[in-house]
């Protein structure tokens, strides 16, 4: 498909956070660079994988990328419905009616729900705000969407503190899922399911991706689940990228250094293959 | 109570239960597990399985609606006599001294565990003060300590610094660090290491078990990661909807499954066997296998045990 425009073009990204000083008034004291001249393009219906230290940048990225956070240089030029538009420059009204069009899903499930808000109306919150949908036809997408996560129809009046780790992680899945954004980034997102849910998870993100060419940026620590779904993987370490390749490239012949320490620091399932990870030295 | 087994932690028979308006669920289910002194003990299972409330209850953590509704938690301490914590009231000073003192907890969500108004500085060393009597200097100096060994460089600029500045795998290593700081006899960890990346995973799993030769420390350790509880854990306990299913050493579970569950959870690992197919989940691996029978949790050798159903039990029991 050589005349496919990418979804999203990320070029000379950067965010800086204040340092502040000790003491009462906390004065800036000088700059801390977390994300520091991200580049990559990203074609509709691919997956793209970050990976890194933690610490690295990868969530401040996902988050400057999808307008979380602002950020500090760079252009984020995104493929909307209405043409390309550079997310870096809109301001919160304009970039409101783009937010149904590209979804996060958080690292932190519990800081991201709110406490006071049962599941059935969490999940139903976005479409509302975007009045995508209403009243009968809203609850039953709600409730098939829940099933599609390993959730039931049971849990709709319950409040978040009610469920597990790996079901409130769920919840987080189902209400992005729920707007059928083109753009998802998941920060961590199946980091608390057991294999089997994982993989239930994982299935169902794939299904969607075939069926409406949905694009995915996919932050996460589990290599297994990077290998399997991924296209193509970046590696970050303290905010720059240190090595871009498609997945099996990256699996076969790492380049950098820390990407082959953090390759050889995957734990085996068997028991007699003990772990000898490789130390990085800068 | 006695003791043969030089156990840190026995669990008998435990059940907890949430009441609410459409009636009774019972979130955990006759469970019974030994943590010996000094072993790592994994804990892995569906999500929703109860492995964490089983964890709050240890440390007496289980609040209404829901209620211990049966069964005992022995504890015994390196020193003392036997304590069931089951029976301490909320009051209790002992109880006190068990949460976080003897058995420090490492919170599966960090930012439950953290305060968002309080540097991460002051909250390390407030755990000291709660546990050890240490003045202010030591205990800064304890907490760089800690910070560093969990891997957070500049620890001494950080300790000034507040969660929401902390990367996600940075609040969870601080909560790690939270845990350890008041040398345990009894870490619970839940769900520790997910977010971090491999290496630092690493490297906090050389500290755990380090910790644990040095000084006899017990751990109760819940993961989805069966590539960490095959590296870290010297037996394995495998929950299904709020009961145990499989029991073993980290041999026997993970090279010989016996339970249908766990093979499905072996098999729905990613791995070069199901590249670029989908992945099988429990109900694609047991068809129809129907396995909400299968029960009741037979001991088939020493030290190994599975749920059968009960027509299978009663073989066995033969
Ligand atoms: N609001 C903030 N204020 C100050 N510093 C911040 C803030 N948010 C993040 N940082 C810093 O930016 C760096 C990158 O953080 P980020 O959360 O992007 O890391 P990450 O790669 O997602 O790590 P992890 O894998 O642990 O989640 C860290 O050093 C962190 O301390
Ligand atoms: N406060 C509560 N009220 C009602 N039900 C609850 C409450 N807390 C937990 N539960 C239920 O108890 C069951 C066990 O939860 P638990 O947190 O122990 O699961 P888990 O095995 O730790 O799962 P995960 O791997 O997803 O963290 C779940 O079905 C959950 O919905
Ligand atoms: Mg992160
Ligand atoms: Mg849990």
């Amino acid at each position: 498909m050589p005349t496919t425009k990418p979804i999203l073009s990320v070029k000379r990204l950067s965010k800086r956070f204040p340092i502040y000083s000790d003491g009462v008034v906390r004065r800036v004291v000088d700059n801390f660079t977390a994300v520091n001249d991200v580049n990559f393009d990203l074609m509709p219906g691919e997956t793209l994988g970050i990976v890194g230290e933690s610490g690295s940048g990868k969530t401040t990225c996902a988050r400057c990328v999808l307008r979380a956070l602002e950020p500090s240089e760079g252009e984020v030029i995104f493929q909307s419905r209405n043409g390309p538009l550079d997310l870096a420059q809109l301001s919160e009204k304009q970039l409101k009616p783009l937010r149904q069009e590209m979804q996060m899903i958080f690292q932190d499930p519990f800081s991201s729900l709110n406490p006071r808000m049962t599941v059935g109306e969490t999940v139903a919150e976005p479409m509302l705000i975007h009045k995508l949908s209403k009243g009968a036809a809203l609850k039953e997408q709600v409730v098939s969407i829940l099933e599609k996560v390993g959730l039931a129809a049971e849990h709709l009046n319950r409040y978040p503190h009610a469920f597990s780790g790996g079901q409130r992680q769920r919840i987080g899945i189902a209400r992005a899922l729920i707007m059928k954004p083109s753009l998802i980034v998941a920060d961590e997102s199946v980091s608390a399911l057991d294999v089997s849910v994982q993989a239930q998870v994982i299935n169902l993100l794939q299904d969607l991706q075939e069926e409406f060419q949905l694009t995915y940026i996919f932050v996460a620590h589990d290599l297994s689940v990077v290998k399997h779904i991924c296209d193509r993987v970046l590696v970050m370490r303290k905010g720059e990228v240190v090595e871009s390749k498609t997945t099996s490239e990256l699996f076969s012949n790492p380049e950098h250094g820390y990407t082959r320490s953090l390759l050889s620091a995957i734990p085996s399932p068997d028991p007699d293959i003990p772990l000898q990870p490789i130390a990085y030295k800068e | 109570m006695p003791n043969p087994n030089e156990n840190a932690l026995s669990i008998r028979e435990l059940s907890v239960t949430f009441d609410s308006e459409d009636g009774a669920f019972e979130a955990v289910r006759n469970v019974s597990y030994d943590v010996p002194r000094g072993k790592v003990l994994a804990v892995v299972g569906e999500s929703g399985s109860g492995k964490s409330v089983t964890a709050n209850a240890i440390l007496g953590l289980i609040q209404a609606p829901g209620r211990v509704s049966n069964g005992q938690i022995l504890f015994y301490p390196k020193k003392g006599n036997p304590v069931d914590i089951t029976t301490l009231s909320e009051k209790d000073d002992l109880l006190f001294k068990i949460r976080g003192g003897k058995i420090g907890m490492i919170f599966q969500e960090p930012m439950t565990a953290l305060s968002p108004v309080h540097s991460i500085g002051n909250q390390l060393c407030e755990a000291l003060f709660l546990h050890k009597s240490v003045d202010k200097k030591e205990a800064e100096r304890v907490a760089i300590e800690m910070l560093e060994k969990v891997g957070i460089t500049d620890p001494a600029t950080r300790l000034k610094q507040y969660p929401h500045e902390f990367s996600g795998g940075m609040r969870q290593r601080v909560v790690i660090a939270m845990a350890l700081i008041c040398e345990p006899e009894i870490i619970i960890a839940d769900e520790p290491t997910t977010a971090l990346d491999v290496t630092i995973q690493a490297q906090i799993l050389t500290l755990l078990s380090k910790l644990q030769k040095e000084t006899g420390t017990s751990v109760i350790f819940i993961t989805h990661d069966l590539g960490v509880v095959a590296q870290i854990a010297d037996d394995v306990a495998v929950m299904y909807k709020g009961r145990i299913v499989e029991k073993g050493s980290v041999r026997q579970v993970l090279k010989d499954p016996l339970h249908p569950y766990t093979k499905a959870l072996l098999a729905a690992i990613p791995s070069q066997k199901n590249l670029g197919a989908r992945l099988p989940t429990i109900d694609s691996v047991l068809g129809d296998t129907d396995i909400s029978t299968h029960t009741e949790l037979i001991e088939i050798g020493a030290g190994r045990s599975v749920a059968l159903a009960p027509e299978e039990a009663a073989r066995h029991s033969k």
